[in-house]
């Protein structure tokens, strides 16, 4: 079954609550009524009796069609699926931790008007070059990115020289618009917040802490670097996710610092 | 007669007590059944804000003046190994 929910452009966390009489895999998609090739967020969670799903969206349309199904059954309208009811769908206010992102800094300010404005369009974006406001940052938007006529599995990549940002578009069309600012920030923290340009891990946190504090979900953080690890699963890219999994847990807690 | 200090601060009660029951207040969605129609919309990128507008588009032959990221690096790390 699908709501039309007013999103009305603001931020805001849906509050979807979910009742079953057993335990059934219940999914949730929200995409945007109007831009097509945008999604809020697509996840599934094994309910048994009452449970809430929290869609966080710093970003949002206009207006959002929000999906509740049973998987076992496709979605199909409550005439025709009593499995499980939507109890309640409540729009409440986004929660940010802005003190963490440094958005004071102009070069951090301005890479997320821009990475959010590219991730929230980028599926109807056609292939081709975009520049930031104030030129600071270059994204070539490609079909697939390619090194000797051989696709790449990376969905994404930066020239530590130049600052270009690659992106592969027959992936970013995939992902969800909080997945593809997650690829985006990290890639950003490679040459601008990192002090080793090399390293994965420590751009996968540089990344993850202005991603967490503008309010995005950490669900999909985690769904776009496993996508991405299972492309590549190397030794390398296990520690990676180790490190990111352990650092997201730690965020709510308060305890970001805290790492080694 | 009634004291026109207590008449205002009934009436600041009053609509504190409005603006607390309006925001506690819980909007039903109407379940869409027609889904495929809303996707066939055509979407229009210049009626979204400001902030949610496509980047500029670099045109063919454009040259862009593009900053060495290495003058931009004021930041610091967080997470140096």
């Amino acid at each position: 079954m699908t709501y039309k929910v007013p999103t009305r452009y603001e931020e805001l966390t849906l509050i979807i609550k979910v009742i079953t009489n057993s335990a059934e895999s219940i999914r949730i998609q929200v995409i945007d009524a109007d831009q097509p090739n945008t999604c809020y967020t697509d996840r599934s969670k094994e309910v048994s009796g009452e449970s809430i799903f929290f869609v966080r969206m710093p970003v949002s349309g206009n207006e959002a069609l929000v999906s509740v199904f049973n998987e076992k059954n496709g979605n199909v309208s409550s005439d025709e699926d009593d499995s499980f009811e939507v109890v309640s769908i409540n729009k409440e206010q986004l929660e940010k931790k802005l003190d963490v992102v440094d958005l004071g800094n102009p070069l951090v300010k301005s890479f997320v008007n821009f990475a959010t404005r590219f991730c929230y369009n980028a599926g109807t974006l056609n292939s081709g070059e975009y520049t930031s406001d104030d030129q600071k940052f270059l994204i070539k938007y490609l079909p697939t990115i390619e090194d000797g006529g051989q696709e790449q599995t990376t969905p994404a990549r930066i020239d530590i020289d130049s600052g270009v940002i690659e992106i592969s578009k027959r992936q970013f069309l995939d992902f969800s618009v909080p997945n593809r600012m997650a690829i985006l920030l990290h890639e950003f923290s490679h040459v601008y917040l990192n002090d080793n340009v090399d390293d994965e891990v420590e751009a996968d946190l540089n990344g993850l802490l202005i991603y967490l504090g503008l309010g995005y979900p950490r669900i999909e953080a985690f769904e776009v670097f496993a996508k991405t690890f299972m492309n590549a699963p190397t030794e390398q890219n296990k520690e990676r996710f180790d490190h990111i999994k352990n650092f997201i847990d730690n965020f709510e807690n308060y305890n970001t610092f805290l790492y080694q | 007669m009634i004291n026109k200090e207590k008449a205002l601060y009934v009436g600041l009660g009053v609509f504190l007590l409005l603006v607390v029951l309006c925001s506690n207040k819980k909007v039903k969605y109407d379940e869409v059944k027609n889904v495929a129609m809303e996707g066939e919309k055509d979407f229009n990128s210049s009626a979204l804000p400001k902030e949610l507008r496509p980047p500029y588009r670099v045109q063919e032959g454009e040259e862009l003046q593009l900053a060495n990221p290495k003058s931009m690096n004021g930041l610091k790390s967080k997470f140096s190994r």
